[in-house]
């Protein structure tokens, strides 16, 4: 529910933004942009930019949401292109995060000690490092 | 020990039911295990080494971060930067990669930490020859891998830093570890079940040793957008180099000069643009702009009006025409006619 809330009121900002024609800047007034260039000039950049504009917003609290500090959360926004931020936006639960090794195994059941076990053997993983596989 | 067992079971038919039961789990716990396992490019590389690569390689001065709990993805990108030029450490990189909840970095975020530092990031094509050759041309790889099971997966970050075709093995520095070894087959195994993702971070100046034109531009791209025109001026020379008649790479050239307020160089970019891509409208926009800005108000209404020949239809050039018939107090283009 709080989530929920405070998703509407980004998205109210940000359409109150949006409706006080404040603009993100945009490539320099009347320059062909490169990105621009590659992408043909096409004829929904207007609507792409405003669909942008809402994802980062998106990501930012996202970001937040799973223990990233405020200031930071914004800067890696802000490091991120249009099409790595619609990539990532509604999507950072779902996408590998790579953290690996230490204490990740901790929690593992027996079981899967042992597959793991086999399967560094085997070659096939890499999970511990005292296992040397046979060739 | 079996006779004991057996003996246990009253009726032989139980015995041979659970031992049907007990085979049949077996066999879905090895394909569980197994699927979709073989290492397919390492063996075709191993049986058709491509001439171009070296038997064996190793880039020296890589050097070493041991990560802490779950900052593998700061450790690798610090290892990467610092070979390149930029030295940073694992905690530096950290608050700008690491998620707390998700135990772990983004790929996509990893490709844009670079680009911060004014490096160029450049994500390879998922293949093995690829990466190997950039090792042998003397660059480190940065790598994305499951090293557990697709069922229970153990995301990681590490280093390539050599491989040697005879052993088959390749050498990463990898969590605790420095110049870690292993079988070429298993490095295959916990690349590709993370969709065989790998990246290069290079200084501006240094182009990937097995380039794609369209990556390489996308990439470079990326620089001007993180604010990085110096850094995306040398990438785009360096393209040009290569690939003297690409537009992108000559466009872009000028447009990162032009942002750095450079307006001669960006000027004589655009410039070549026309001569190399008479047709290109926009190489005759951005022209007259840069044109307009220096004061030569002929020059600029001579491009602008190539441009419009050239397409009529862009707002943009007509934003541009409307600024420079403004400026001039004329009725633009009365006086030529």
């Amino acid at each position: 529910m709080k989530k929920f809330l405070s998703r509407i009121c980004v998205s109210l900002m940000i359409m109150s933004i949006v409706g006080l024609n404040i603009h993100m800047p945009l490539a320099q007034a009347s320059m062909v942009g490169t990105a621009q260039l590659m992408a043909q000039q096409s004829s929904e950049q207007g609507r792409e930019n405003i669909v942008a504009f809402l994802d980062r917003a998106e990501v930012q609290q996202q970001l937040q949401e799973h223990g990233v500090a405020l200031q930071d959360a914004r800067d890696r926004v802000a490091g991120l292109s249009d099409a790595e931020v619609q990539m990532l936006s509604g999507k950072i639960d779902q996408l590998p995060a790579g953290g690996s090794a230490v204490g990740v195994l901790v929690g593992a059941a027996v079981f899967i000690f042992v597959v793991l076990l086999i399967t560094d053997i085997v070659g096939l993983t890499d999970v511990f490092p005292f296992v040397h596989p046979v060739r | 020990m079996f006779s004991r067992l057996f003996t246990r079971f009253d009726k032989p038919a139980a015995w041979q039911r659970a031992q049907a039961c007990g085979r049949l789990m077996m066999g879905a716990c090895l394909m569980l295990m197994l699927g979709a396992c073989a290492a397919g490019q390492s063996q075709a590389l191993l049986q058709h080494r491509p001439a171009s690569l070296p038997v064996a390689a190793h880039v020296d001065h890589v050097p070493f971060f041991a990560q802490s709990e779950f900052q593998c993805g700061p450790a690798a990108q610090a290892m990467m930067l610092s070979w390149a030029g930029k030295p940073l450490s694992p905690e530096q990189l950290s608050p700008g990669l690491f998620i707390p909840d998700k135990n772990g970095s983004l790929q996509i975020e990893m490709l844009a930490m670079p680009l911060r530092y004014g490096m160029l990031a450049y994500p390879l094509a998922p293949k093995l020859a690829d990466l190997l050759g950039e090792v042998g041309a003397g660059h480190p790889v940065l790598v994305f891998q499951n090293l557990a099971l697709s069922w229970y997966p153990q995301w990681h970050y590490a280093v390539v830093i050599g491989y040697d075709l005879h052993d088959r093995t390749i050498t990463l520095h990898s969590g605790q570890e420095a110049e870690h070894r292993i079988p070429l087959s298993t490095f295959e195994h916990t690349w590709a079940r993370a969709g065989y993702w790998a990246m290069l971070s290079l200084p501006p100046d240094t182009l990937p040793a097995r380039v794609d034109e369209a990556r390489l531009m996308q990439a470079a791209v990326s620089l001007e957008q993180a604010s990085q025109p110096q850094a995306a001026a040398m990438v785009y020379q360096a393209a040009l180099q290569r690939w003297p008649l690409s537009l992108t790479a000559r466009m872009g050239r000028g447009n990162s000069y032009y942002s750095l307020g450079q307006l001669d160089k960006a000027g004589q970019a655009f410039y070549q643009a026309t001569i190399d891509h008479p047709d290109a409208a926009a190489a005759y926009n951005n022209l007259a702009q840069v044109y307009f800005e220096q004061g030569r108000k002929d020059d600029a209404r001579d491009a602008i009006r190539q441009a419009m020949h050239l397409d009529g239809e862009s707002q943009l050039y007509r934003n541009t025409q409307d600024a420079i018939r403004n400026a001039t107090g004329n009725g633009y283009g009365v006086n030529h006619e």
